[in-house]
């Protein structure tokens, strides 16, 4: 929580969309805390984590995650977390095949966004430890994922086989330097020394 | 019914139960003893439609096609005069014998034996009550011909044994259905692995379902029924009807104020308008469409603390944390220095939703049914397996406050640090980095004003009877009416509450709400069993016996018993105090293995009350911070 000088520090807001249980939360808290539970409870409304990924020597990504619930109840309430999202990370199960139509859904909702082409996209397949169930072929979801133009994975978020993977490689496609030179010239005329960290929505999503 | 519920009028209920009950109809009078109160048969005050249980007969047989087939009904205890013709006390007390009976052991395969107990409600302001009377039995029996005219005469009293039978196999059950006869949620005191409970009670649906539209017919509300030990309380919020079935021996009020709180759990996931939508165009709706993991989990979740005995459910009030004088007004300092313009609400509330304090619009409060329902839905969002609760997580979470608005959603910020949550609630949906900025900064400031740390050890140490100094009490619940908080010590040795469920609902039933101050001393003093307190925890009939005249002695020196306590040590010691006054309400519950003389349950009462008192603004959260 204490000023930043040297190391440099872009935020982004990253969101998750998917069928309800396809894992979203797990795959976040692989992410943040390396940890998995098996009986997580379903998410209500939504959820905000951080995490920061070193992407270089002086460089972070700092990643403002928000969750959604992906009951079909609270669709509505989706455009509020993706709307100004720079990237967003859509999950199906690869047991499911209904949960890969649903995320198809999902995307085709994102490239309706007016800033579509800012944000980048991952389709991501969840459950890989429950290969003997999959319905989903790693070729179809990858087809799918080069047609729209979109990173692809398949991760495990139960052995944690590929999540760090994914936001890396997020991270490689966001306008880190782009920001941070926004920053530079912002932190000119204003600056808060004591809460660098608090959200600041004009310098990750206005 | 009773939709808007007030928090006065969760306080001021009046039990029913002496009065319906016909184990407790029988001699020993308590007016020999003048220091105890008879509670009077008199209709509950829970709306502000005048209800009142209805005159039926005390014993009326109603034949069913099978001539062994046999079926009475008794009234709720009002005047059974009018319809003395029918009184036939030879087969009211056999079958009063019966009951909690049930079991199959002593009746024939086609006689069913009960004293159910219906109260009828005329659903309008000026009911008349007389047609209601006269119309009930022929309703009934056309309730019974019309089931017969799809089934046959051995499926009628298959539905019958139906009414009787679940209730048999747990001690407590609730359900939730449409009106149209859908189950929806179904939850029972048993964990049966290979059965779940909406599979063992979907039969059961159509039944209560039937019998409420025949009421209806007749511009009647179908509420509660008493057969044998068990109670069955209806709450129709059309679309939604929802059940308890109980055998603890909880009041058609604790019944009533529990199906309250899961109906506001509904609500508060899919609020009014969204539920009444649903039904709209499809009466057969199945609502279990809109139920995702998380409603049910959490269904679960309050339907199990219901099960396992909620004191604060009980006695319609939110626990509180003891904090000194200035750490709550510094506390209140802190929220009110960082209040933004979006926040309608602020609440830090610790686990089991313990309010440690609130910040509140001056001239609104949030209804304890809305917070008991947030608290839950906040605990049961947060724990993961290990019961940790995740400090990197927050939450903006939609929720419906149905005391508040039930037509609308409001947002809340959930943010867990250490052992306790600070929760925001604002209207708009859009605010949620406003309010985790002032979360931030409420946090922060509570670090630098010193707060934390004994706040944290605040929660952490309970209050005990040893601090008061009262050596007779084994447990209490003190009760400040006036900011509907409560307090209680924690247990001796690691007790369990549950065990104290029996003596807590009877004490609270007992309390005379008609009168400002009302005070009754009951004595638990017999190991003998009575099928009017079946054990919460056996199924087995045989636990079951009928009274004798001498045990099934009037209410308030009653014999309460059956104890399977291990809490309580000696089982024939047990006494307890309910005293109640305009400002508050205490149920104290003694352990002393000679048994506890009522003067003496009442000093250590004086003595509880006067340390309450004397600590009120330590104990209780007052005004909280306002604006």
């Amino acid at each position: 929580m204490s000023a930043t000088q040297g190391p440099r520090l872009a935020q982004f807001k990253l969101v998750l969309l998917g069928e309800s249980a396809v894992g979203k939360s797990s795959i976040v808290h692989r992410f943040v805390k390396d940890s998995f539970d098996d009986f997580r409870e379903s998410t209500i409304g939504a959820a905000f984590l951080t995490q920061t990924l070193k992407i270089n020597d002086n460089t972070s990504v700092k990643f403002e995650i928000w969750d959604t619930a992906g009951q079909e109840r609270y669709k509505s309430l989706a455009p509020m977390y993706y709307r100004n999202a720079n990237a967003a990370v859509v999950v199906y199960d690869i047991t499911q095949s209904a949960s890969l139509e649903r995320a198809k859904v999902w995307i085709k909702e994102l490239q309706r966004q007016p800033n579509y082409q800012d944000v980048t996209i991952a389709l991501v397949g969840n459950k890989l430890d429950l290969e003997e169930e999959r319905q989903v072929s790693e070729e179809d979801a990858k087809l799918l994922a080069e047609q729209e133009g979109l990173l692809f994975f398949e991760v495990s978020a139960k052995s944690g086989d590929g999540v760090l993977n994914i936001f890396q490689e997020i991270a490689k496609k966001l306008p880190v330097e782009e920001q941070l030179n926004k920053i530079h010239q912002k932190s000119a005329s204003k600056v808060n020394l004591q809460r660098p960290s608090t959200n600041n929505q004009t310098t990750c999503c206005a | 019914m009773n939709p808007t519920m007030s928090e006065e009028t969760t306080q001021q209920t009046k039990d029913t139960t002496t009065t319906s009950n016909p184990n407790q109809s029988t001699t020993n009078s308590p007016q020999n003893d003048p220091q105890i109160r008879p509670r009077l048969p008199s209709r509950p005050s829970i709306t502000s439609t005048p209800l009142s249980p209805l005159t039926l007969g005390t014993a009326r047989s109603l034949r069913m096609a099978a001539p062994t087939t046999k079926t009475s009904f008794e009234n709720a205890g009002k005047q059974p005069t009018r319809y003395s013709g029918f009184l036939d006390n030879n087969s009211m007390y056999s079958s009063m014998g019966l009951n909690g009976q049930s079991n199959h052991d002593n009746s024939d395969m086609f006689t069913i034996r009960t004293t159910p107990t219906l109260t009828i409600y005329p659903a309008g302001e000026d009911g008349n009550y007389n047609d209601a009377e006269s119309t009930f039995t022929d309703r009934l029996e056309q309730m019974i011909s019309r089931t017969n005219s799809d089934h046959n005469q051995k499926q009628a009293e298959d539905l019958f044994d139906d009414l009787h039978n679940p209730v048999i196999k747990d001690a407590k059950v609730f359900l939730i259905l449409s009106d149209a006869g859908k189950l929806i949620y179904a939850k029972s005191s048993t964990d049966d692995e290979d059965q779940e409970d909406e599979d063992r009670y979907i039969g059961y649906v159509g039944l209560i379902q039937t019998v409420i539209n025949s009421f209806q017919l007749d511009g009647s509300n179908f509420k509660s029924l008493i057969a044998g030990s068990t109670r069955l309380v209806v709450m129709n919020e059309a679309p939604i009807i929802l059940v308890a079935v109980s055998k603890l021996n909880e009041s058609e009020q604790d019944l009533t104020n529990q199906l309250d709180l899961l109906h506001s759990f509904l609500l508060s996931t899919l609020s009014k308008p969204q539920i009444i939508r649903s039904f709209q165009n499809k009466h057969g709706f199945d609502l279990r469409k809109h139920l995702g993991r998380a409603d049910l989990s959490g269904l679960d979740a309050l339907s199990n603390s219901l099960i396992n005995f909620d004191i604060g459910v009980l006695v319609g009030a939110l626990q509180s944390i003891r904090l000194r004088k200035t750490i709550r007004s510094k506390l209140n300092q802190v929220l009110l220095n960082n209040k933004n313009k979006d926040i309608l609400y602020g609440l830090l509330v610790a686990p089991g939703g313990k309010l440690i304090s609130i910040m509140r619009p001056k001239r609104h409060t949030l209804h304890t049914t809305d917070l008991q329902v947030l608290f839950s839905l906040v605990f049961n969002q947060f724990k993961d397996k290990k019961n940790n609760f995740d400090e990197d997580e927050e939450l903006w979470m939609p929720v419906c406050l149905s005391k508040f608005n039930a037509n609308g959603f409001l947002y809340s910020f959930v943010k867990f640090v250490g052992n306790f949550a600070l929760v925001l609630i604002a209207a708009n949906k859009n605010s949620f980095f406003e309010m985790r900025e002032t979360a931030q900064n409420i946090l922060k400031d509570m670090i630098t004003k010193d707060l934390l740390a004994p706040l944290q050890e605040a929660i952490r140490r309970p209050i005990t009877t040893l601090e008061i100094q009262v050596p007779l009490v084994y447990h209490f619940v003190f009760k400040s009416k006036k900011n509907l908080q409560y307090i209680v010590p924690n247990l001796p040795n690691e007790g369990n509450v549950k065990n104290l469920q029996k003596y807590y609902v009877k004490l609270q039933s007992s309390i005379d709400r008609t009168s400002k101050i009302s005070i009754t001393y009951l004595k638990w003093d017999s190991p003998i069993k009575s099928s009017s307190f079946p054990p919460s925890n056996s199924m087995t009939p045989s636990s079951s016996r009928p009274p004798t005249r001498s045990q099934s002695t009037i209410s308030l020196s009653a014999t309460l018993n059956n104890m399977n306590n291990s809490d309580i040590q000696d089982p024939n010691s047990i006494s307890g105090l309910a005293w109640s006054t305009p400002n508050y309400e205490l149920l104290v519950i003694s352990s002393s293995s000679g048994g506890v003389k009522k003067e003496d349950l009442v000093t250590s009462a004086r003595a509880i009350v006067n340390w309450c008192r004397k600590y009120e603004e330590r104990l209780f959260v007052h005004n909280g911070a306002t604006f």
